[in-house]
């Protein structure tokens, strides 16, 4: 008898977890004529550069309220949205980018906001190389958060030392690592678990890996451009110029950055101030220099791939959403709002077409000593000279993780980048296909 | 007389059907959890395994979610990756379980040779690498590995031995040192529980017999205590099919030999979080239930008709 009515109440209490489960709670969306519309926005940058902004937003605004819901880090508001958007419940209506937005798109996690955003494209609001990173198949799904400009800093006392001229080729680059090698000293460091330099070269070479060809994706690792920068890569690994610090032991990384063993560092204008902060023995020594280039570039290009700030997929007030996002991405009000006391820094305004007026504060005090007075010129060149060929597909977050895996096995020489990019053409095309998309290549 | 019984019997029977429903109830917290937690998580993977999310053409638009039957259970079959990263963990099982076991067996008789006062001191430190969650412990070895700042890489350099404990032919040592580290306090604490179970009189007559104590540890201890050995086995059998944190974190300092698939664990959530692909996953996940409970099963049948 008591085995008969624990049968009947697990298989009721089965019965209800299963129909709980399938019903995940699909609300109406709440009126919202009265009153301001409150827009939930997940970060997981620190307060301080949160709270001004939504301070200031919330100042200026009386139809909108901004709400700041700080994450823990880059996977926990990926893991933490992906739930939201599959039990559609609490979507946040303005996300910080943890992915490309064609990957992020394809996954179903974002909502369409060509509609209400296109109208900003034609007030001459944002520069042209920021679109792109906030589309998807010539579709918006996300306002553009702009780039941040590519340069180089190179450890200038130690170049000097051994008399050897700042690079402005990648051959140069390669040719100086050979030299520095006998001194026991490394060029350049490329992380294992980091494949952005074999992407960024190849932006910079002018290519990319997916193109949309009508409504078929076309996929080609192996371009011409792609191919010149695995051969940068390449001539790095196979004369072993380059060390291999992990990114994930922070401390680690700047200490050994800072101990003069490696002496260039391709970075951006949000890095600088980490290094000042950071660096103890070579402050003072860092010069600012134009990213290298390809020997035969027809013109001067830095590499500029735009980010966006994302509309995930339910969020209920996409215009307003649109609306705040416009604003923390191109106002001055809110480059203003970003200044941080401690670093006396602006966040870098990506996005704007001329971010001059604030490129003294993006350059620390004491990083490039007496030359400190070049890393303006520097800057506002590669801005200039952005360029933001890059499309990815749908498939590209799952790429992107086999990307890091085979360019794990390029660093420490198992295979060439040659055979790691037949091996993505390959895995892509049949991913695409698996997934039933339309691919070629 | 016979009237008596009669009366008396339904109410015995009351009785204890009343104290049955009690005795059962004391069940309900466990099979509350076990359905809500086992059961309901295994019925909602395999309807979710029996789906696959289609897009198209660019593959932007709306999803359409399919009934795929078993393809996807088919597929993982079929996965060459997946059943790579199982044969590898199969491989360290195989090698790892044994001298864990082993090692707990050894200290655990010792324990049990010393005096009770010399074996609760011991008891408790071989058990603090137990009380530390995984994760930290993981961490703590990867500085201790680090051949950067670790000790051990400048210690064993004294030697004249290079050892890095990243590279590709150490890494499952690696491992396995830091999970044996882990795992022997609490299988010598199950095993010397067994062992004090034993009556000393036995060990006594093997002593008036004239067996040395090695004979007695081999012959009698060791037989006697099967069963615990053959529950720690299982337990470890089943934890180290399923690892995950360990080499999960061994990724970032070596990322070149522990791929994302390493382990088939690392794989489904992989699939499940990198790739999205939630049905898979699903699939997958009840294809590795499947092998753990097999080679469990394995386990106990081949232990239970190995002569004693």
């Amino acid at each position: 008898m008591a085995r008969k009515q624990l049968k009947v109440a697990a298989v009721t209490l089965l019965a209800t977890s299963v129909t709980l489960a399938g019903c995940g709670g699909e609300q109406p969306a709440a009126p919202q004529n009265k009153g301001p519309v409150t827009i939930t926005w997940w970060s997981w940058d620190e307060h301080k550069f949160l709270d001004s902004t939504v301070e200031k937003f919330n100042a200026t605004h009386d139809h909108i309220k901004l709400k700041a819901v700080k994450q823990a880090d880059l996977p926990g508001t990926a893991a933490n949205l992906r739930n939201a958007v599959a039990a559609k419940q609490d979507v946040p209506c303005l996300v910080k980018n943890f992915g490309e937005v064609p990957g992020l798109a394809g996954e179903g996690l974002l909502e369409d906001v060509t509609e209400e955003f296109e109208p900003y494209t034609k007030k001459g609001l944002y520069n042209e190389p920021s679109y792109a990173g906030a589309q998807a198949g010539g579709r918006y799904y996300g306002v553009p958060s702009g780039f941040n400009p590519s340069f180089m800093i190179i450890n200038r006392a130690v170049y000097d030392k051994y008399g050897i001229a700042p690079p402005k080729t990648w051959d140069e680059l390669i040719a100086a690592g050979k030299e520095l090698k006998k001194h026991g000293v490394y060029v350049m460091n490329l992380a294992g678990e980091d494949p952005s330099t074999l992407v960024n070269l190849t932006q910079q070479a002018g290519g990319t890996w997916y193109k949309v060809e009508g409504d078929t994706w076309k996929v080609d690792f192996l371009s011409p451009e792609s191919l010149k920068a695995a051969e940068v890569v390449q001539q790095l690994v196979e004369n072993d110029l380059v060390a291999n610090q992990t990114y994930q032991d922070r401390p680690a990384l700047i200490a050994y950055f800072d101990s003069g063993k490696m002496v260039s560092l391709p970075t951006s204008t949000w890095q600088l101030g980490n290094y000042e902060l950071n660096y103890k023995k070579s402050l003072g020594d860092w010069q600012p220099i134009d990213l290298p280039q390809f020997v035969d570039a027809p013109t001067f290009v830095t590499n500029a791939h735009g980010s966006a700030i994302l509309v995930p997929k339910g969020c209920q007030n996409v215009k307003e959403a649109v609306e705040a996002a416009v604003w923390m991405t191109t106002s001055k009000e809110a480059v203003d709002a970003s200044y941080q006391e401690d670093t006396k820094q602006y966040a870098w305004p990506g996005a704007i077409p001329d971010p001059s007026p604030w490129v003294d504060s993006a350059v620390p005090a004491k990083l490039f000593g007496e030359r400190r007075a070049e890393a303006k010129d520097v800057i506002l060149k590669a801005v200039k000279s952005a360029r933001d060929p890059w499309v990815v597909g749908p498939n590209y977050t799952g790429v992107f993780t086999e990307l890091q895996d085979q360019w794990a096995q390029i660093v420490t020489k198992k295979i060439t980048v040659r055979e790691a990019l037949e091996h993505m053409q390959k895995f892509t095309v049949d991913d695409l296909k698996a997934k039933n998309i339309n691919a070629q290549g | 007389m016979p009237r008596a019984d009669s009366t008396a019997t339904p109410s015995v029977m009351t009785w204890r059907r009343i104290a049955a429903i009690k005795g059962a109830s004391f069940t309900i917290p466990f099979f509350l959890g076990f359905v809500l937690f086992t059961a309901v998580p295994i019925v909602l993977a395999l309807r979710e395994s029996m789906y696959t999310t289609k897009s198209s053409g660019l593959g932007f638009g709306e999803k359409t979610i399919e009934f795929s039957g078993l393809a996807n259970l088919l597929k993982g079959v079929r996965d060459e990756r997946f059943w790579a990263g199982m044969g590898r963990v199969a491989l360290f099982a195989a090698i790892s379980i044994p001298l864990i076991q082993l090692a707990s067996v050894a200290v655990a008789l010792l324990l049990d040779a010393a005096t009770r006062k010399v074996a609760a001191r011991f008891r408790l430190a071989l058990l603090i690498p137990y009380m530390i969650p995984g994760i930290v412990a993981t961490l703590i070895w990867i500085y201790l590995y680090s051949p950067d700042v670790g000790p051990l890489t400048p210690f064993f350099a004294l030697f004249g031995v290079d050892a890095d404990f990243y590279s590709g032919e150490l890494i499952w040592v690696s491992i396995g040192n830091l999970m044996a580290w882990g795992g022997i306090g609490f299988n010598m604490l199950i095993v010397y529980a067994a062992l004090q179970a034993v009556p000393r009189e036995i060990f006594e007559g093997a002593r008036v017999d004239g067996a040395s104590e090695l004979r007695i540890a081999w012959s009698i201890k060791v037989p006697l205590i099967r069963r615990s050995l053959v529950l720690t086995t299982v337990l470890s059998i089943i934890g180290t099919l399923q690892i995950f944190s360990d080499p999960m974190l061994f990724r970032s300092m070596a990322p070149e030999t522990v791929t994302r698939d390493f382990t088939p664990i690392m794989g489904i959530y992989d699939w499940a979080f990198a790739q999205g692909d939630f049905n898979y996953a699903a699939a997958l996940s009840i294809i590795l239930a499947l092998v753990v409970g097999l080679a469990s099963a394995i386990f106990y049948r081949f232990t239970n008709k190995a002569p004693t």
